[in-house]
């Protein structure tokens, strides 16, 4: 018995650190080879925090119905798109959303996190700052679509 | 029997999460932005708390935060956040954007739904303009 809650206890500490230094390019490494924004264009980064809570919960980020890519923790991503009205959505047991407006040349932070739901965690979208983002960012490792 | 009980309870749930999403149409009034005085830029000088009808909540508004006035609707001048950000939450997120009349926080403005969801009491608030 307690063999088997050591051994629970070891990987989900593995788990939590494989996830929490999530391999790849930190933000100040890749911020520089993104391209510039053209003057109808706007940009929304969607990044999640590291940590064990639901890391195996990853579903599909969706920006107006269209997969633009997944909820990882510790990791971040951006979409280029024309200004207007977004829709962003997550959907696991239940589907959350956040709309936004996106203005040309403006650049907009979206967070994902997890929340306790049913049967498995659901994961939310919400706008933050982009203090906020920054601080979390600057740990997260870039993903390309 | 008992997986019956379970099961039950469960839709039970379920059925309870869904009524508690907040239809934003239903509670909320269209509303089209006039873009016709853009530009004004202003600080708000003391952190203000919003109350909105039930259903929907928003984060306090923190203080030495910018707002540019984009335009107005019939309850007021639209303040776009500039350095922070305004949501409100009624079961899903939306982005929002404050709706001031004279030194009153009258609500918020939903660009994306076009729509205006009012203040449960109107709130003062002191902005000074920043001049560019």
């Amino acid at each position: 018995m307690i063999r088997s809650i050591t051994i629970a206890i070891v990987s989900l500490f593995l788990m939590g650190l494989s996830t929490g230094c999530a391999s790849g390019p930190k933000f100040a490494e890749v911020s520089a080879t993104f391209p510039q924004l053209s003057a109808d264009q706007g940009r929304v980064y969607f990044y999640r925090d590291g940590g064990i809570g639901g890391a195996a919960v990853q579903p599909d980020i969706k920006l107006n119905g269209k997969v633009v890519g997944q909820s990882v923790p510790g990791r971040f991503f951006y979409v280029d798109c024309p200004a207007g009205n977004y829709e962003v959505s997550c959907a696991t047991e239940a589907e959350h959303k956040l709309s936004l407006a996106l203005a040309p040349q403006e650049t907009k932070y979206v967070r994902t996190y997890i929340q306790m739901g049913l049967f498995v965690g659901q994961v939310v979208p919400e706008l933050v700052d982009k203090d906020k983002a920054m601080r979390s960012m600057n740990d997260c490792s870039y993903t390309s679509r | 029997m008992r997986c019956i009980y379970g099961l039950t309870a469960v839709f039970f749930l379920l059925l309870v999460m869904v009524g508690c999403q907040t239809d934003i149409a239903a509670n909320s009034v269209s509303e089209r932005l006039q873009t016709g005085t853009v530009g004004k830029l202003f600080r708000l000088t003391e952190p203000v708390s919003l109350d909105l009808r039930h259903g929907f909540s928003a984060k306090n508004l923190v203080s030495n935060t910018l707002w540019r006035e984009i335009g107005t609707i019939a309850q007021g001048s639209v303040l776009k956040p500039v350095d922070t950000v305004l949501m409100v939450n009624a079961g899903d997120n939306y982005e929002a954007y404050l709706v001031v009349k004279g030194n009153q926080v009258v609500g918020v403005y939903l660009p994306v739904e076009s729509a205006f969801v009012n203040a449960t009491a109107t709130v003062n608030v002191l902005l000074a303009e920043v001049t560019q």
